[in-house]
């Protein structure tokens, strides 16, 4: 009799996940009449523009009127500017593809043939979102299972877009795959990792990190809309050069060999970038992050791409710009080394 | 009494004009020739028959005299998923009911004039209408709405349980939920025949046993015959006051059924 209970109400327990709104506490900002004093006529229209959702302009317009200081010519402050981050040279295409999205789309797609699209409403819920988490309420796909109706996570609203799409472009990026925890080593997005770097600025030390950390959703100057610069190619190396890694990973401490015996004779002496060694995301089957820039690094004469790392020892087989490396061990400093 | 008498007629002379000139009188919607819009009729007197008659009226309630619109709204011109509205409003069927009546004119296709029956003894015909396109409403009007109603609310939806449920269920959950408006609030569901998934809108017996199946209809949240403070609204008189042109803050007509459950 008891097992009955407890089974119904465990029963009832996993369908309440199911049928239960989702219920949020504070004000929305979009909601608040003190910041928005014309409550729901400020974005609707009883009669609203044919094809939109009772709008009185389609969005992204709509969304500029007073999120775009640069268009409007307001100068409240009071709102964040995004149209002019909207028309940087690296951006999500809002302006271009904004009329794809349906209110009623479940993403990830699963077609190839549905046109990729990106609008403001794919990471923001106007109804929900607040100043202070812009991104509250849009919905998410989840590392942990199938799509769910909110995201916890910023980076659950990058995946319905740059996961596993059906229409994902080739080259693109799977970064579920990229920030799966069962990979060798990746940056922390999904989980906190325990074999971390030297170079760490403290303060960042043992944290979780978000997309946004390095991407610049909205748009940026910088290749892959990231925050600073990030020099991909080879060339000298300068503060700015490689800001971005910087920002996280301290210049002094990378420079100084901290991590990596030959850093420094990598980086400055060779000009070498750190994209040709290492992946921003995460590296299956290597430990550090690494993952060579096959347009640099090729194949040794013994037919290798290949880093290994036991314990503090270091071999790489490959080639680089002539470079032969074949396996001489090396290692990170303050351990055994046998050149 | 002398006295007594000559108060009770000054009494009714002077309220006289305020008790029997219908509210309608200053709107718009007084299409005879003393009204104060720009579309309106040349000669004609005569305020309600362009909507009512007493006798030999459409099937149409209430004794509804205007010619009826006969455009055949296409799905891609109601709010549907074709259009980015959410799921369950794909099943929005064609206007009925007195959502058809307000869109027999203000969907541009009938002239405003046409009447099935005509003041005075006689049948139907058409009052001559100065404002109008070609007697009918000029799309440049300020309530002209045409035939694409796709970016507007939906109307002649049945509302029932199920789409309370559903609604509730789906779009940006926790937000901005449906209910049925309050008891005695000025925004009120009206008949409707069609259906939502299959079912009927929730049945309604009124104080005279009359049953009709509510929905939502033009005149849920329009009051034809009283301009309000502005667009004929039953309802929403926030800060700041909606103007022509502008409807200000009305969130008030739009919470009677979609309350924010955030504080």
């Amino acid at each position: 009799m008891k097992l009955k209970l407890s089974l119904f109400l465990f029963i009832l327990i996993i369908l309440s996940q199911f049928i239960a709104p989702e219920v949020y506490s504070g004000i929305p900002t979009h909601g608040d009449s003190l910041k928005v004093s014309y409550g729901c006529s400020a974005c609707h229209r009883g009669h609203g523009r044919p094809g939109t959702q009772m709008l009185r302009k389609a969005v992204p317009e709509l969304c500029y009127d007073c999120h775009g200081v640069t268009q409007s010519g307001l100068s409240s402050g009071a709102t964040t500017d995004v149209y002019f981050a909207l028309k940087k040279r690296y951006r999500h295409p809002v302006d271009e593809t904004s009329g794809l999205h349906r209110s009623d789309e479940i993403l990830p797609e699963k077609s190839a043939a549905t046109p990729r699209h990106v609008s403001c409403l794919d990471c923001h819920a106007p109804h929900i979102s607040e100043k202070s988490e812009p991104t509250k309420g849009a919905t998410g796909q989840s590392s942990h299972g199938p799509a769910r109706r909110k995201a916890d996570r910023i980076s659950e609203i990058c995946y319905k877009c740059h996961s596993d799409n059906a229409n994902r472009p080739f080259g693109s990026p799977d970064t579920l795959q990229d920030f799966d925890t069962s990979n060798t080593s990746y940056h922390p997005i999904e989980r906190v990792v325990r074999d971390r770097s030297k170079s760490i600025i403290p303060a960042f030390s043992g944290k979780t990190m978000e997309c946004t950390d390095c991407h610049s959703p909205h748009g940026t100057d910088v290749e892959h809309m990231l925050r600073s610069n990030y020099r991909t190619v080879d060339g000298p190396e300068s503060a700015s050069s490689y800001e971005l890694c910087y920002t996280c990973h301290r210049r002094d401490s990378i420079l100084g060999d901290q991590s990596f015996q030959y850093h420094k004779k990598h980086i400055v002496f060779e000009g070498t970038s750190c994209k040709t060694c290492h992946s921003a995301h995460g590296s299956r089957n290597n430990s550090r992050l690494i993952v060579f820039n096959p347009d640099v690094v090729t194949r040794s004469k013994s037919g290798l791409v290949q880093y290994s790392k036991i314990g503090q020892e270091v071999n790489c087989f490959l080639n680089c710009h002539g470079a032969e490396h074949t396996g001489k061990t090396i290692a990170s400093k303050n351990t055994s080394k046998k050149l | 009494m002398l006295m007594l008498a000559l108060l009770v007629l000054s009494g009714y002379i002077f309220m006289k004009p305020e008790v029997c000139q219908p509210a309608i009188a200053n709107t718009k919607h007084n299409l005879s020739v003393t009204g104060p819009g720009t579309i309106k009729a040349t000669v004609e007197t005569e305020i309600c028959v362009f909507c009512h008659t007493p006798h030999s009226a459409t099937t149409e309630l209430p004794l509804w005299n205007h010619a009826l619109t006969t455009h055949n709204y296409v799905p891609a011109e109601l709010p549907s998923v074709s259009t980015g509205w959410p799921r369950l409003l794909s099943t929005v069927q064609p206007p009925d009911k007195a959502s058809k009546l307000c869109l027999s004119c203000h969907d541009g296709t009938v002239a405003i004039g046409l009447l099935v029956n005509m003041p005075g003894p006689g049948s139907s015909g058409s009052v001559t209408m100065q404002g109008t396109a070609g007697g009918n409403m000029p799309t440049t009007a300020y309530g002209y709405i045409g035939t694409n109603l796709s970016g507007t609310h939906p109307v002649s939806i049945a509302v029932n349980d199920t789409l309370i449920n559903d609604k509730n269920l789906c779009t940006t959950p926790g937000a901005y939920t449906l209910q049925y408006p309050p008891a005695g609030d000025p925004v009120k569901l009206k008949p409707t025949s069609n259906t939502y998934k299959g079912g009927t809108g929730k049945p309604v017996t009124t104080a005279t046993a009359f049953t009709y199946f509510q929905g939502v209809q033009c005149t849920s949240c329009h009051d034809p015959h009283l301009e309000g403070v502005v667009d004929f609204l039953v309802k929403g008189t926030g800060s700041p006051a909606p103007t022509k042109g502008h409807p200000g803050n009305i969130s008030a007509l739009c919470t009677s059924c979609h309350p924010g459950t955030c504080p």
